[in-house]
């Protein structure tokens, strides 16, 4: 039973570590931009299928592939800004998010059309599962997917609350007319909000990759989960998104795993947990007193 | 809050629009596919069927090569002919996505709009399910090479199956258990209908102690699952996937758990190498079983997989599946040929209700009062390379 249950924890810690970097991505972009970006789970996927082709078609070897990935990503996930998001950026919020909406099938139709619907892997490496002190067992990928995540989870917030740059990013989330007044440009806040976000989604798209392997609409699933996420933690809420994450990566785990509720049932648990969060404390965790980002 | 509600409506919007869209054969977002007949001598108008197959998704790769060998397979007909004399065969292909609401959206549009009197698939079992009412309330003959849920035999009169009853792979699999003295097998199947009826029937023939789980279509995360499995102990694993992309998760998931056992498996995961490419090592050193359809050689299937091969310029997967499918097209082809009038689906009917002891690529079958083929399962063990009969 020990051992389960420390296998349980372990397996929470990744997917919550995973979910985290994408509810950041999501969250970043709802604070300042004010929109849910639905194709955001599209750029996990990119990220992902970015590390295939560096790494298995081109020959990169994975430090240099995972790199290139996400910089390409980077530059779509700017694309995206400058060309769908920034022209209806003062316009009613539904219509930029009905964009990422249409953006986000239209790449998930990109992506079967390039790679085919099949199942891929990244790399033909086996990588071996190590036992922890006989207690539960971790691959190799793992371990650096929860620490990569921890890391870029750190210098974010760092970022946002010790650099000038970050501070301006929350000043524009605070209030953009007045932050505009000071001198500070919505359009480059965006910028970085977009470029930021990518990243990160590109960084979980290529751990989920080593994680599941790739399929067109891989970013299906981690993106409502990390919606779901957000709003449990409050929306625009960087500690918000982390802690959502980690609520729902360790509640998935551990109510299957200890049978309390059936596993048919464990894609579910997310939005039930979302739904007593809206019923119970609609604003989220962080709603009243640590939005970080916007009130 | 406002902004809440805004998201959760989105939400739905999106989880409505991320599934449907329709892919021709090199995988382009388009209306329905459409294969023209050969400009050859063929003069008349074209008789036009439908086919209802998933072309995106979990289980794409297996509808696209199902795709491919109707074309082949109708193309020939049409070098050979066609029907009714000279007319060739227009096949109007709709996306599935191996989803029942999905597939009532193709027959509905296959029926209303392309007025096809004849469908052919779908291949999962919730897409012949969710197009069989329409079949039936609009008399058009709906005809799967594949699909497996038990519920298909009395899904209507209009409904039929060439392809053998989830419910005997189920009994297959609980003999193998029996045999092999497995006193607790873990059951662990995709809730979809197939999948269902090969459980029911495990549960009711199996005579050791069954620990069964569940999981959701479209679960890609199976770590919690396998853990609780481990700790269960049993002798042997039954994985009972409704789509074969499970089974690649699943598989490469079980691994990295250091999973020891012997492992049992329904049809769905046979038929592609591609599956067992990185996983071939740990399901030979843990014996693989599966049940997989009787298909026995012969020179009509050897000539099927030719002519694929010469259309596609490579070998075909999913071999078991398309002998059946070039045997529903054969048995629509002779119907409508004997009935004279591909619109006469009452005739049509009754055509299929009758076949006795006809002779295809798959072997020789008839259909009984449910509209079934009466076909059977036979063991397959992985032998390094792909599934091999037990037996024969």
């Amino acid at each position: 039973m020990n051992e389960l249950i420390a296998q349980l924890l372990w397996n929470g810690l990744v997917a919550g570590s995973l979910l985290a970097l994408v509810s950041l991505g999501l969250t970043l972009i709802y604070g300042v931009a004010g929109f849910v970006q639905f194709a955001h789970g599209e750029l996990v996927a990119l990220g992902a299928y970015s590390m295939l082709v560096f790494h298995k078609f081109l020959g990169f070897s994975f430090i240099p592939a995972g790199m290139a990935a996400i910089i390409l990503v980077i530059i779509f996930g700017l694309i995206f800004e400058r060309f769908f998001f920034r022209p209806v950026r003062d316009k009613n919020p539904m219509i930029p998010l009905v964009i990422s909406i249409g953006l986000s099938i239209g790449l998930q139709a990109v992506l079967q059309m390039v790679f085919g619907p099949q199942i891929q892997t990244i790399s033909n490496i086996r990588f071996e599962s190590l036992s922890v002190g006989g207690l539960f067992l971790v691959t190799p990928s793992q371990i650096i997917a929860v620490c990569a995540s921890f890391l870029l989870t750190g210098l974010l917030i760092f970022f946002l609350h010790k650099t000038r740059r970050g501070r301006s990013l929350r000043a524009v989330s605070d209030n953009r007319n007045l932050a505009q007044i000071f001198g500070m440009n919505p359009d480059v806040a965006m910028r970085w909000i977009f470029g930021l976000s990518a990243g990160l989604a590109a960084v979980a798209g290529i751990f989920l990759g080593f994680e599941q392997n790739l399929e067109p609409l891989m970013g299906v699933q981690i993106s409502v989960t990390a919606f779901a996420a957000v709003i449990l933690g409050s929306l625009g809420s960087v500690r918000g998104a982390i802690l959502g994450a980690f609520v729902i990566g360790f509640s998935q785990n551990l109510l299957v795993g200890l049978g309390v509720v059936p596993s048919g049932f464990s894609v579910a648990i997310p939005f039930v947990v979302l739904i007593i969060m809206l019923l119970f404390l609609p604003s989220g965790i962080f709603g009243k007193k640590f939005e970080l980002l916007r009130k | 809050m406002k902004n809440t509600y805004i998201l959760l409506s989105a939400l739905l919007i999106c989880g409505c629009a991320t599934t449907p869209f329709s892919t021709d054969i090199s995988g382009s977002t388009s209306s329905p596919v459409v294969v023209s007949p050969p400009p050859i001598i063929l003069e008349g108008d074209p008789v036009k069927i439908g086919a209802i197959l998933p072309l995106s998704g979990g289980m794409a790769t297996m509808g696209i090569e199902l795709q491919k060998s109707l074309i082949a397979e109708v193309e020939f007909a049409n070098e050979r002919g066609g029907v009714l004399g000279d007319r060739p065969i227009e096949i109007i292909f709709e996306d599935g996505q191996c989803n029942a609401g999905i597939a009532t959206e193709a027959a509905q549009k296959l029926i209303r709009v392309e007025k096809v009197s004849i469908i052919l698939g779908g291949l999962c079992s919730p897409e012949t399910l969710g197009a069989a009412p329409l079949a039936e309330k609009n008399k058009v003959v709906l005809l799967t090479s594949v699909s497996g849920a038990a519920s298909i035999s009395y899904a209507g009169d209009f409904v039929f199956r060439n392809a053998p009853e989830g419910n005997t792979n189920g009994k297959i699999m609980a003999e193998y258990a029996d045999k092999e003295e497995f006193e607790k097998v873990v059951l662990l199947s995709e809730i979809s209908d197939f999948p269902m009826s090969v459980a029911d029937a495990f549960h009711s023939e199996f005579s050791g102690e069954i620990i069964e789980e569940k999981f959701a279509p479209g679960v890609t995360d199976f770590k919690t699952i396998i853990a609780k499995v481990k700790e269960v102990e049993g002798d042997a694993l039954f994985f009972n996937p409704q789509q074969n992309q499970s089974f690649v998760l699943f598989m490469k998931q079980l691994r990295e758990a250091q999973w020891e056992g012997p492992l049992m498996f329904n049809n769905t995961v046979v038929g592609n190498p591609a599956l067992y490419k990185d996983i071939s090592e740990f399901m030979v050193s843990n014996t693989s079983v599966a049940g997989s359809y009787d298909v026995v050689s012969n020179k009509m299937q050897e000539d099927l997989l030719e002519r694929f091969e010469d259309r596609w310029d490579r070998e075909a997967l999913f071999q078991h599946l398309l002998a059946n499918q070039h045997d529903s097209l054969a048995l629509i082809i002779q119907a409508i040929d004997t009935v004279k009038d591909e619109t006469d689906t009452e005739g049509i009917r009754d055509y299929l209700y009758a076949v006795r002891d006809f002779t295809g690529a798959s072997g020789t079958f008839s259909i009984d009062v449910d509209g079934d083929a009466g076909k059977s399962y036979e063991l397959v063990r992985f032998d390094g390379k792909a599934f091999a009969p037990l037996k024969k």
